[in-house]
C-alpha cells in the first residue's frame, strides 16, 4: 500500500515537472521596452522604422517563447500575434533579449507582428495556452513622443525599477545606461573601516556554528543517554540472572568460550612458510623465439 | 636566384627566432620561472603540500614561457586550450568539486563527539576579517579586500571561488598566496602558538572523544546543510557540495560514489586547478604592486587567524570545568588547512608531552574551519557580490 502511494506520488511528480518547468521559464520573460513612434531610431531587417517590443529573459536558463502570444487587445484574434514555432531564434538566452517589430503586416518573418503599437495603449505577453497573461504593460498613446521609448528603468541603486520613459532607446540591450556604483562600493561608503562587515560576518559565522553545536550537543546527549539505558538494561538482565527467555550468565559464558575457541581456530596467517625461489630453467616455450617465427617452407626436391 | 633563396631562408629564420621564447623573454618571466622552480623544490625537497605545489609550481612555469601574443597559446588568450581549462577556475567550477571530494574524505566524528570544538573553527575566521579591514585601510576596493581577506580562511578552493566572483583579476595572486601560506602552516603557526600559551596550558590533556554512532554521522551533513545554507544561501555551492560528499561517505550505501569523489575526481580537479592557477600567474598580470600587497596581507591574515583560534580556546577554558578544558594548542587548527594545521597541533603538543596526542582533538576545529570559512565566503559574497 505504502509503495503504491509512493509510486503514484512519483508518477504525479514526473507528470507535473514539465508543467512546472515551463511555467517557471515563461514567468522569467517580461516586456522590457517598447517604442511606439519610430521615426529616426532602430531599423528592422528591411530598413524600415516601425514600432518595436523588446522581451527580456530575467532568468538563468534558456526560455523558448515560441507558441506564446503578443497582443494589444486580449481576446481579439486580429490584434494577437502567435510567435511561430521551429525558429531557434525564439529561444531567449539567460539575461538575454529579443526584439519584435510591430509593423502590422505579420508576414515578414518570425519577429514581425500583425499589429502596430499605436492602437490600444495596452500590450500583453500571453502564455502558449492562450489564457495566462505572463506580462502586460499600459501606456498613454497621446503621451508617446517620437523616438522616445518606454520601459523598465532603475532610477537608483537598491530601488525597484519603474515603467517610464527611458534616457535612450536600447533595443536588445540593458535599459539602464547610467552606471551605478557597485554594491560593494556602496557598502564601503557606509563602512569605510570594515568594522560593520567584520562584526556582521563573524556573528553569522558564529551563529551558524553555534546552531550546529547546539543541535549536535542534543543529538550527542540523546545518543549517550540511549547507550547508557541499553547498558543499564543489559546489566540489569545480567544481575537478575534470567529474564524471561534471556539466557543466564552460565549460558552466555559458555557461548563466549565457544566463540573464543572457534576464533582461535580461525587463522588468516598459515603456519606454513612460503618461500619464493628463483627457478633456474634454461628453456621455456614462452620465451622461445622459434614459436613466434614464421616457419620456413620445407624444401622438397624432385627426383 | 641563390641570393633570393638565402634571403628567404634568413627571413624565415628571423621570423622563427621572433616567435621563440628567447626573443620574447622579460625579467618578469624569469622571476616567475624562479618562483615556479622554488615551489617545485619546496614540494620535492621539503615535502610541503606536494599535491598542490607541484601542479602550481609547474603551472607557473607553463604560464611564464614567453611567447609572441596572438597565437592562441596563453591562458588569457580566447580559444587557447589553457583558456578552456582556466574556465573552471574563472567561473568557480572547480572549487565546489574539490569540496565534494573533501566532504567525501572527511570524517566529522571528532567534531560530532565534541561539538564545542566547532566554535574554535568560527573564531579562527577573524583572520579573514582582520585582513579585510587592513586591505581596506591600504586602499583596496571593498570587493578586492573581501577576496584578499579570504586567504585567512586558509582554504585554497574557497579563496579561488570567492576571488573569481569578487576580484577575478587578483585571483592568481590570491590563489598562489593562499596555497603558499597553507604549505607554510608548519612554519607560520608554531611560533604564534608558543607565544600565546603557557607551559601549563600546553600540557592540558583532553578527554578522549566518545564513539560516534552511524546515525549521528548521517545526520551531520543533512542538518549541517540545512542550518548553514538556510542562514547563508550564498555559501551553497561550497557547503552544498561539502555536505553532499560527506553524506555519500557516511550513508554507507554509496561507497562507489564516495570513492570516486574522494579519489579520482578530486585528483583530476586538483591537477586542473593547480596547473591553471599556476599558469594564471603570467608575469605581465602577476608582477604588480598589488600582488606584493596581497602576499603581505595573506601572511597577516594567517597570523591573525592562528592567534584568534588559540586565544579563543584560552577564553573558552575560563568557562569550562577542570577535566573538560581544551588544550589551546589545538586553537591554531581552526584555520581550515586540513590536515596540516591539526598536524602542527599534534607535533607541538608532543614536544611538551610525549604522550599527549592532540591530532584527533585538533581535527574537530580543523574541519569546523572548513565549514566556517565557507560560511564566511558566503557572507562576503552576499554583501559584496
Amino acid at each position: 500500500m505504502g509503495r503504491l502511494i509512493i509510486r503514484k506520488t512519483l508518477v504525479w511528480l514526473v507528470c507535473l515537472c514539465p508543467a512546472v518547468l515551463w511555467a517557471q521559464g515563461m514567468k522569467d520573460i517580461r516586456i522590457n521596452e517598447i517604442l511606439v513612434k519610430n521615426v529616426d531610431s532602430y531599423e528592422d531587417d528591411y530598413g524600415h522604422r516601425v514600432g518595436w517590443v523588446e522581451l527580456f529573459n530575467s532568468g538563468y536558463s534558456n526560455v523558448n517563447v515560441a507558441g506564446s502570444y503578443l497582443s494589444i487587445d486580449f481576446g481579439n484574434k486580429s490584434m494577437t500575434y502567435k510567435i511561430p514555432k521551429n525558429d531557434p531564434r525564439t529561444i531567449i538566452p539567460p539575461q538575454g533579449y529579443v526584439v519584435f517589430f510591430a509593423d502590422g503586416i505579420g508576414s515578414k518573418g518570425t519577429f514581425y507582428t500583425n499589429f502596430t503599437l499605436d492602437q490600444t495603449g495596452r500590450l500583453y505577453l500571453i502564455d502558449a495556452n492562450g489564457r495566462t497573461v505572463v506580462d502586460s504593460v499600459r501606456y498613454d498613446l497621446s503621451a508617446m513622443k517620437e523616438d522616445q521609448s518606454i520601459g523598465w528603468k532603475v532610477e537608483a541603486a537598491g530601488v525597484d525599477p519603474v515603467w517610464t520613459e527611458l534616457d535612450a532607446t536600447t533595443p536588445g540591450a540593458v535599459n539602464d545606461v547610467v552606471e551605478f556604483e557597485s554594491k560593494a562600493e556602496l557598502f564601503r561608503q557606509h563602512d569605510p573601516k570594515g568594522f560593520i562587515m567584520s562584526i556582521t560576518a563573524m556573528s553569522v559565522v558564529f551563529l551558524a556554528l553555534i546552531l550546529l553545536y547546539l543541535v549536535f550537543k542534543q543529538v550527542g546527549k540523546s545518543h549517550v543517554k540511549r547507550a547508557k539505558n541499553k547498558a543499564a538494561a543489559s546489566a540489569a538482565v545480567a544481575a537478575t540472572g534470567s529474564s524471561g527467555d534471556a539466557p543466564n550468565g552460565e549460558i552466555i559464558a559458555a557461548i563466549a568460550i565457544a566463540l573464543k575457541k572457534y576464533e582461535e581456530d580461525l587463522h588468516d596467517i598459515e603456519s606454513t612458510v612460503l618461500t619464493i625461489n628463483r627457478v633456474a630453467k634454461a628453456y621455456s616455450p614462452w620465451s622461445s623465439k622459434i614459436y613466434s617465427m614464421v616457419q620456413a617452407p620445407e624444401r622438397k626436391s624432385r627426383r | 636566384m641563390e641570393t633570393g633563396f638565402f634571403s628567404f631562408l634568413g627571413g624565415n629564420l628571423a621570423e622563427f627566432i621572433g616567435f621563440t621564447g628567447f626573443a620574447n623573454v622579460t625579467w618578469g618571466h624569469l622571476i616567475m620561472i624562479v618562483v615556479g622552480l622554488f615551489f617545485i623544490a619546496l614540494a620535492i625537497v621539503k615535502r610541503f603540500e606536494p599535491m598542490l605545489l607541484i601542479p602550481i609550481g609547474f603551472g607557473i612555469l607553463v604560464g611564464n614561457i614567453p611567447f609572441f601574443p596572438g597565437l592562441q597559446i596563453g591562458i588569457y588568450e580566447d580559444g587557447s586550450v589553457l583558456n578552456y581549462l582556466y574556465f573552471g577556475v574563472l567561473k568557480g567550477l572547480y572549487p565546489p568539486l574539490i569540496f565534494l571530494g573533501i566532504g567525501a574524505m572527511t570524517d566529522f566524528s571528532a567534531l560530532i563527539s565534541n561539538p564545542k570544538l566547532m566554535l574554535i573553527g568560527a573564531a579562527a575566521q577573524f583572520g579573514i576579517f582582520g585582513a579585510y579591514m587592513i586591505a581596506l585601510a591600504l586602499g583596496f576596493s571593498a570587493s578586492e579586500a573581501g577576496a584578499i581577506g579570504i586567504i585567512g580562511g586558509a582554504d585554497g578552493p574557497t579563496a579561488i571561488f570567492l576571488s573569481s566572483k569578487l576580484a577575478p583579476d587578483l585571483m592568481g595572486a590570491i590563489a598562489v598566496s593562499a596555497y603558499s601560506y597553507m604549505a607554510l602552516v608548519p612554519v607560520i603557526q608554531p611560533p604564534i602558538m608558543r607565544l600565546l600559551t603557557t607551559p601549563k596550558e600546553r600540557l592540558i590533556r583532553m578527554r578522549p572523544p566518545r564513539v560516534v554512532s552511524q546515525t549521528e554521522k548521517v545526520l551531520f551533513p543533512i542538518i549541517g546543510l540545512l542550518l548553514t545554507c538556510f542562514l547563508v544561501p550564498s555559501g551553497l555551492p561550497l557547503l552544498g557540495m561539502l555536505f553532499f560528499g560527506n553524506l555519500l561517505k557516511e550513508s554507507g550505501v554509496t561507497k562507489r560514489l564516495a570513492n570516486t569523489a574522494s579519489g579520482p575526481m578530486i585528483d583530476i580537479v586538483t591537477i586542473l586547478i593547480g596547473l591553471t592557477v599556476g599558469a594564471s600567474t603570467q608575469a605581465t598580470t602577476f608582477l604588480t604592486v598589488k600582488s606584493v600587497g596581497i602576499f603581505m596581507l595573506g601572511a597577516i591574515s594567517f597570523v591573525i587567524a592562528t592567534a584568534a583560534g588559540v586565544l579563543f580556546v584560552k577564553i573558552l577554558n575560563l568557562f569550562l570545568k577542570e577535566g573538560n578544558k581544551i588544550n589551546p594548542l589545538i586553537g591554531n587548527a581552526g584555520v581550515s588547512a586540513v590536515p596540516d594545521s591539526a598536524r602542527v597541533s599534534q607535533e607541538i603538543g608532543l614536544r611538551y608531552d610525549r604522550t599527549n596526542y592532540l591530532l584527533m582533538h585538533a581535527m574537530g576545529p580543523n574541519v569546523a574551519g572548513v565549514i566556517g570559512s565557507a560560511v564566511a565566503a558566503g557572507v562576503l559574497l552576499g554583501f559584496l557580490g
